[in-house]
């Protein structure tokens, strides 16, 4: 170990703003790189499940309107996915 | 059609004769031939504006500021190349004839060059004079110019291949090409400023002339593939 | 061993293969960032010349340096999709760009932090640095193009066609660059000779290095499984894995 008290580890002889700073930056960054795939497949995950429920829903009155239906969600995906 | 039509056209035949297709279109809108070196000829304008009208600070900018308005310039007119023939359709035909893709856009390409940066070359000079480049070092930046924007045009050309079937390409047409042209930029400012302390300029030219043989190799295989993915998309 | 390369192409079995991978090298390479870490921050000594300041290489070169190789892996990727049309490297193409572009990011925002206590200004166009914003481009450039693509099987391939092209280009700007500074490097800041560094520095710094490859992958496989579950939403391989049927 280098330092010799905590607050020296902050102050860094003066050099601390910059090195924690730096730091920090790259942390926030990092655990955003992390994140966003896991809330990602969280999400699509959800979708995919109120996909399968609505299917089930449309399919028992006519077969008909259900296929229309998957259409309408299909336009409604594509449209999601450049939004998302 | 045309396959048809001339089932016997040899490569050669066909590469001259989509380089005249191409030059006469270039040559029958004078406009088109124009807009850059107006171009050139107004942002050279600018920069005595912006600097300050001191001849000896302008003289020891002038390689670089003359350097990236042409880059600029060649960046304007790139993305024009290949949009007419996407929109009338002569792109598709040019896919089906019996020679490879790559060599007949390069046809294009030098001549789409011959009208842009072949001419601003050789008018250079005069540009050049404007902003006080010190005589001896114009024959190096005309030199420069014509190797430099060769090579500006290759490149481009692969940006403008690649964004030819998107609507408002422009922008992005800037984004992907500016880093690809650092190096063309770099050796032909630095030829140019070589010349101004009378350095060694030569070195720098020759770089630039491998940087023109290694684009003459391989950017017409990327203008080839990136025309049929562009044909894909629209 | 052919086998395993084409399972690899096969959309569920590669989901499961690289979720049992992400866990056991995610909390790896976590363990890793903070061993690293802690080591460069508190354990190093300090630079005689810089003093504290110099820590930031423990996190900046490590980005800079992956950066640089996540670029090549892309256009490897993007060679793969063109040549074998294999979809699975469209996936970790598209995959490998933001994540690329982040750690360019953090690269340039650590080396101008960097530069402060060491040069006196944020901003150096110091031959590294000016690269490093050139290879920013560059990824920029792969993410808004795959942006503007209607079609993405299209847009797919113009960014392989593109990250080709880059890395090509990448070793010819990198010695420009560094031509190009060194005829006009000032005097007065004159940064870093080959200086050998003292091993108490270097392991660490090694140290964060893998730890930050080891980043890339996984961040890399978690997006490419993102990215096949909606690819492949309607399938019945997704249903199941949502819990359905």
């Amino acid at each position: 170990m280098y330092f010799d008290s905590i607050a020296a580890v902050i102050d860094m002889n003066g050099h601390g703003l910059y090195v924690w700073l730096a730091y920090a930056i790259t942390v926030t960054l990092l655990f955003w790189l992390l994140w966003a795939p896991l809330r990602q497949l969280r999400v699509r995950r959800l979708w995919v499940i109120a996909e399968g429920h609505r299917r089930a829903v449309s399919d028992e009155p006519q077969s008909e309107s259900a296929h229309q239906r998957d259409e309408a969600d299909k336009t409604f995906s594509d449209s999601s996915e450049t939004q998302g | 059609m045309s396959a048809s039509d001339q089932p016997s056209l040899s490569l050669g035949a066909s590469f001259f004769r989509q380089f005249l297709r191409h030059g006469k279109a270039l040559a029958a809108s004078p406009a088109d031939l124009l807009n850059p070196l107006l171009f050139f000829f107004m942002v050279v304008t600018l920069f005595p504006l912006g600097l300050g009208p001191d001849p000896e600070r302008l003289s020891q900018m002038a390689p670089g500021i003359l350097w990236v308005v042409a880059l600029l310039a060649s960046l304007m007119v790139s993305g024009k190349l290949f949009a007419s023939d996407f929109e009338d359709g002569s792109l598709e035909q040019l896919c089906l004839a019996q020679h490879p893709l790559a060599i007949l856009a390069l046809a294009e390409v030098l001549a789409h060059w011959l009208g842009t940066g072949f001419l601003l070359a050789l008018v250079s000079p005069v540009f050049a004079l404007m902003v006080g480049l010190p005589i001896q070092a114009l024959p190096v930046l005309v030199i420069s110019l014509l190797l430099g924007s060769l090579c500006l045009t290759l490149i481009g050309a692969v940006g403008s291949a690649l964004t030819v079937s998107i609507r408002r390409g422009g922008l992005l047409l800037s984004l992907i090409i500016i880093p690809l042209h650092v190096p063309v930029l770099i050796f032909g400012s630095t030829a140019v400023v070589e010349a101004t302390r009378d350095g060694n300029a030569v070195s720098w030219l020759a770089l630039l002339a491998a940087l023109v043989l290694a684009s003459l190799a391989l950017a017409p295989l990327a203008i080839g593939a990136a025309l049929r993915i562009s044909l894909d998309n629209g | 061993m052919w086998s395993f390369i084409h399972k690899l192409g096969s959309p569920p079995w590669f989901f499961r293969f690289g979720g049992s991978l992400v866990r056991w090298l995610l909390p790896l390479t976590l363990i890793l960032l903070l061993v690293g870490a802690f080591w460069g921050l508190l354990v190093a000594p300090p630079d005689f010349r810089q003093g504290n300041s110099y820590r930031i290489i423990y996190i900046h070169v490590p980005a800079a340096v992956v950066a640089l190789a996540g670029y090549y892996v892309m256009a490897l990727a993007g060679a793969i999709s063109l040549i074998w049309r294999i979809k699975m490297a469209d996936i970790a193409m598209k995959a490998a760009a933001p994540v690329g572009a982040v750690l360019t990011g953090i690269a340039l925002v650590t080396g101008a932090i960097w530069g402060k206590p060491t040069w006196g200004t944020w901003w150096v166009w110091d031959a590294r640095i000016t690269s490093m914003l050139i290879l920013f481009f560059l990824y920029l450039g792969v993410v808004a193009l795959f942006e503007a693509y209607e079609n993405k099987a299209a847009a797919a391939k113009a960014c392989a066609v593109l990250s080709l092209v880059g890395t090509v280009n990448i070793p010819i700007i990198y010695k420009s660059v560094d031509w190009w500074y060194s005829l006009h490097q000032p005097a007065s800041i004159k940064f870093t000779g080959e200086s050998a560094i003292d091993a108490s520095m270097l392991y660490p710094l090694l140290l964060m290095i893998v730890a930050f490859y080891g980043l890339f992958a996984v961040t890399v496989v978690m997006n490419m499984r993102a990215e096949l579950i909606w690819h492949h939403r309607q399938s019945a391989w997704v249903r199941q894995w949502a819990g359905l049927d």
